[in-house]
């Protein structure tokens, strides 16, 4: 490795750097205010969801046989669904605009403190959303595994 | 602010953002594999979708009228380029990730700027990328609002 790209007291942020991680952050912040703004309308997509199920069920009241539990149940468990899809989507965004927001004072500032909050942030979320895989991952092999299992008994 | 916060010669990787920067890269790197994969496992689907939607047509052995067929066909293509273009983003955007975890884990182990600034380049990269995709998504979201507004 060149001896030239060697700072005397180790990695220094330099104009190029400050460059990057500015855009970035720029970047970073969009995604997570859109991120913001998407979580919302998945809470209204469940909302919707929930009085579109009420709708229904007040509909159908009127046929032989109709059972007002199923709906009810139905519509809950969307909703249920939609704001459990939310709120997951919810911390990644949080943690990306801290980053972003800490990056942007730590650029401005030369803070050294906002800079490791920010990267503290960005870890953050990488292990938020690796949890999150690893948890999708499991559940899906776990329901890979009982469909193996079904078919063969 | 705080002066003590200021360093003298600017903002530097001291232990702490290097011990916080190689613990995100560790994520990072577990991220874009599997995205990798993903991706991968996404571009194979679209490959063998149409294969499997024609096969599946053509166990119905003529049941299906021409226009039926053309239809199906036209699905079956269209399915099979949406997989392969969600695989291919996939990948794309996720080896920007993979650039950022090993640029900059070698950097932190070598303390080599350059590819210290190559590693957050890749961060760059990674965030423009998705941005730019969440911006063609919400255009295709107006769109199919505004033609659904229309019809």
């Amino acid at each position: 490795m060149d001896q030239n790209q060697q700072s005397i007291f180790g990695l220094s942020v330099d104009d190029s750097n400050r460059a990057h991680l500015s855009e970035a952050a720029k970047w970073g912040r969009f995604l997570a205010i859109v991120g913001f703004v998407v979580c919302g309308l998945i809470v209204l997509g469940g909302i919707i969801m929930v009085l579109s199920a009420n709708r229904l069920q007040n509909e159908m009241s009127d046929y032989p046989g109709y059972r007002r539990s199923a709906f009810s149940v139905f519509g809950a468990g969307l909703a249920f669904v939609y704001i459990v899809v939310a709120v997951v989507y919810f911390f990644p965004c949080l943690f990306l605009l801290r980053f972003s927001n800490a990056m942007k004072i730590a650029l401005a500032g030369n803070d050294q403190d906002q800079l490791t909050e920010s990267f503290k942030n960005l870890k953050v979320m990488f292990r938020y959303v690796g949890i999150i895989l690893i948890i999708l991952l499991s559940i899906y092999a776990f329901i890979f595994l009982i469909a193996i299992l079904s078919a063969a008994t | 602010m705080d002066q003590e916060n200021q360093p003298l010669f600017g903002l530097s990787i001291d232990g702490q953002a290097a011990s916080t920067i190689s613990s995100s890269v560790q994520w990072a790197r577990i991220l874009a594999i599997c995205g990798i994969v993903f991706g991968g496992v996404f571009v194979l689907l679209g490959i063998f979708f149409k294969t499997f939607m024609s096969k599946t047509m053509s166990m119905g052995g003529g049941l299906e009228s021409d226009t039926v067929d053309k239809n199906a066909a036209l699905g079956a293509g269209i399915g099979m380029v949406i997989y392969i273009l969600m695989g291919a983003l996939a990948i794309l955007g996720n080896t920007f990730l993979l650039n950022y975890a090993n640029k900059t884990s070698r950097a932190l182990k070598t303390n080599d700027s350059a590819m210290l600034n190559s590693g957050f380049a890749g961060l760059r990269n990674y965030c423009a990328f998705w941005a730019v995709i969440m911006i063609l998504c919400l255009l295709l979201f107006l769109l199919s609002i505004v033609t659904m507004g229309l019809m």
